[in-house]
């Protein structure tokens, strides 16, 4: 689910940056009018760091004898409360990308959204929130917990799949990416789902106080009616993992001809040969490849882009030997 | 438990190069933060059929690393972290981008190929240029630099804690899986209906650590105000890093350098 930077375009990985980090301001602005800050920071705090240990954490899947492990948005907002919980999240997902390489750092954008605003900024107040509001109960904490790991994880995943396709790195077809992406994270989500509601479950027997912001608080979806929320986040879900998918299939990758249409367009002049060639392939599409192997003449930068390439990495070679060897002289006759 | 061991070390590890002194340590941590994200926007914007132009960009990661003194072994274990999806990815254009772009010594080369290079070189350019940055500034610069920046004080304190109790309380989680495992007969991992009961504990723990930790901090004068650090002038130094770094990243983007290269023979 952590997108590396390799497969995010400038333009979505900077737009995803900018939508984050808005949510991220929201966020601190809401805790700042709240003016608790002083007192839960040491909590965000302790439990990001329990997140990042809990993952460590691994179970045994009945029946199938692989592991896995926690996810962390919802049950982040359970303890935090939903802004808390972004910014949490926000600084995992730092962390991880910084110091475990575990997602992009011009992908944080786009994995802060995915991992942190969906569930906490959308699904913990429009879902998990007014659903426990009604009444709190340990089964409806299980039942809501459930479904809302498994929703935020459809929708998350189904972002994964937008930004990577707009990235237009990925020659995958929509319909085949959404495809393999959210019945994946059906199942992950699932069990994902089952551990936090265990966890909750668990905390909530024991310590029920700790759910009492859940509890508290203005919520947004008092005046909506739940059931047709519930409905209305079930069809989305049903929209995203299925209903796009199928009708993206009579149109295969639509998403990627247009985006191909756009970039392709500006180069169409001079690469005459090319552009027939793949004219007569792709039909329709402008699609026209940056082959740098391949620009302007052919075959002949091709050759100099080869001799090229073992020169630089040569001259990387010498270079990193040099060093080292400047290195263990200085620390010889130190 | 040997994973979360390793998780732990991977940490402290990074933390021990960051306290190097090598000309690259000394460096104001701006100045590197910038060179960075530089480097990261030139290498992502290329297209997924660009190899060779991506090659001068390992220039930057010998030197620094060599500099720094930071063995290479440490940017592998991280790259293969990143891979898989990568991998992913990039095995699927093989798959759907059959177009021949040339044939090399009678081997047909594909596009989706070509691709699949690329997204790995980008990954690899990616990851090690992070882990430079990391590996050479230690996070406590970082987080200063960044209240300099006018990131909110909340964020930046809690990205500090944060990382500083992810050590605590893997240590916590270690403890806990350790002692399940002398009881367990044999079982290495807690069952799925044993595992609320598991990290719901761990969860209980941490929230009473975090109420000592506040009071702890409360008795030493805390309070979340945005606190201004006296701001550390740029040496000449750092001007000579910020231009190299910054003109190499925008000259190896649009300059092709191997085939430039590559056509003087």
């Amino acid at each position: 689910m952590h997108m590396a930077d390799a497969l995010l375009s400038t333009s979505v990985g900077g737009a995803m940056c900018l939508a984050s980090a808005g949510a991220i301001g929201y966020s601190v602005l809401q805790l700042k009018k709240e003016d608790v800050s002083e007192k839960k920071l040491p909590l965000m705090a302790v439990v990001g760091a329990f997140v990042f240990a809990a993952q460590m954490i691994n179970f045994t899947i009945p029946g199938t004898g692989s592991s896995g492990h926690i996810g962390g948005g919802i049950l982040l907002a359970g303890i935090l409360g939903g802004p808390a919980a972004l910014l949490t999240m926000a600084v995992i997902l730092i962390v991880q990308s910084l110091f475990f390489a575990d997602g992009g750092v011009l992908a944080l954008g786009a994995n802060i959204f995915n991992m942190g605003v969906i569930p906490c900024l959308v699904i913990y107040p429009l879902l998990f929130k007014p659903f426990l509001q009604k009444a709190m109960t340990s089964t409806r904490l299980t039942i809501i917990s459930i479904i809302s790991v498994v929703i935020g994880l459809q929708i998350g995943a189904f972002g994964v799949v937008l930004q990577t396709l707009a990235s237009g790195i990925t020659e995958l077809p929509f319909a085949t990416f959404a495809l393999l992406m959210q019945p994946i994270h059906l199942a992950i989500g699932l069990m994902e789902g089952i551990v936090t509601a265990s966890v909750f479950a668990f905390v909530y027997s024991v310590r029920p106080e700790i759910f009492a912001n859940v509890l508290n608080g203005s919520s947004l979806g008092m005046n909506i009616s739940l059931k047709k929320l519930v409905v209305a986040f079930a069809i989305l879900t049903l929209v995203v993992g299925g209903g796009l998918s199928l009708m993206a299939s009579e149109y295969p990758d639509g998403l990627e001809w247009s985006i191909e249409h756009i970039i392709g367009d500006t180069e169409l002049e001079g690469n005459g040969t090319l552009h027939a060639l793949s004219e007569s392939i792709q039909g329709v599409t402008a699609f026209l490849p940056d082959y740098d192997f391949a620009d302007g003449d052919g075959k002949g930068t091709s050759v100099a882009g080869i001799i090229g390439s073992i020169l630089t990495f040569a001259l990387a070679g010498a270079i990193g030997l040099l060093i080292s060897l400047c290195k263990k002289k200085e620390k010889v006759t130190a | 438990m040997a994973d979360v061991r390793s998780k732990l070390d991977n940490l402290y590890t990074l933390e021990q190069f960051s306290a190097g002194s090598s000309a690259v340590h000394r460096l104001h941590p701006l100045v590197k933060i910038l060179v960075t994200v530089a480097y990261l926007i030139c290498i992502v914007s290329f297209d997924r059929y660009t190899v060779t132009a991506l090659l001068p960009y390992l220039l930057y990661v010998v030197i620094m690393l060599g500099i720094a003194d930071i063995p290479y072994n440490v940017v592998f274990k991280r790259v293969l972290i990143a891979l898989p999806f990568c991998l992913f990815i990039g095995i699927s254009n093989m798959f759907f981008d059959r177009q021949v772009v040339f044939e090399l010594f009678g081997m047909t080369v594909t596009a989706g190929m070509v691709s699949l290079i690329s997204i790995l070189l980008k990954t690899i350019l990616c990851v090690s240029v992070v882990l430079i940055l990391i590996a050479v500034t230690p996070i406590a610069s970082i987080s200063k630099q960044l209240r300099q920046l006018r990131v909110p004080e909340i964020f930046v304190s809690l990205l500090e804690m944060t990382y500083r109790y992810i050590g605590v309380l893997l240590e916590d989680a270690i403890a806990m899986i350790t002692a399940y495992r002398l009881r367990s007969n044999g079982r290495k991992w807690p069952k799925l209906s044993e595992i609320g009961f598991f990290i719901g504990q761990l969860l209980l723990r941490s929230m009473d650590r975090a109420e000592r930790v506040y009071n702890a901090m409360k008795c030493r004068c805390y309070s979340l105000q945005d606190r201004v650090s006296k701001q550390i002038p740029l040496k000449l130094s750092d001007w000579v890093f910020f231009g190299i770094g910054l003109a190499s990243a925008i000259v190896f983007r649009f300059v092709n350098v191997p085939v430039l290269l590559g056509g003087l023979f």
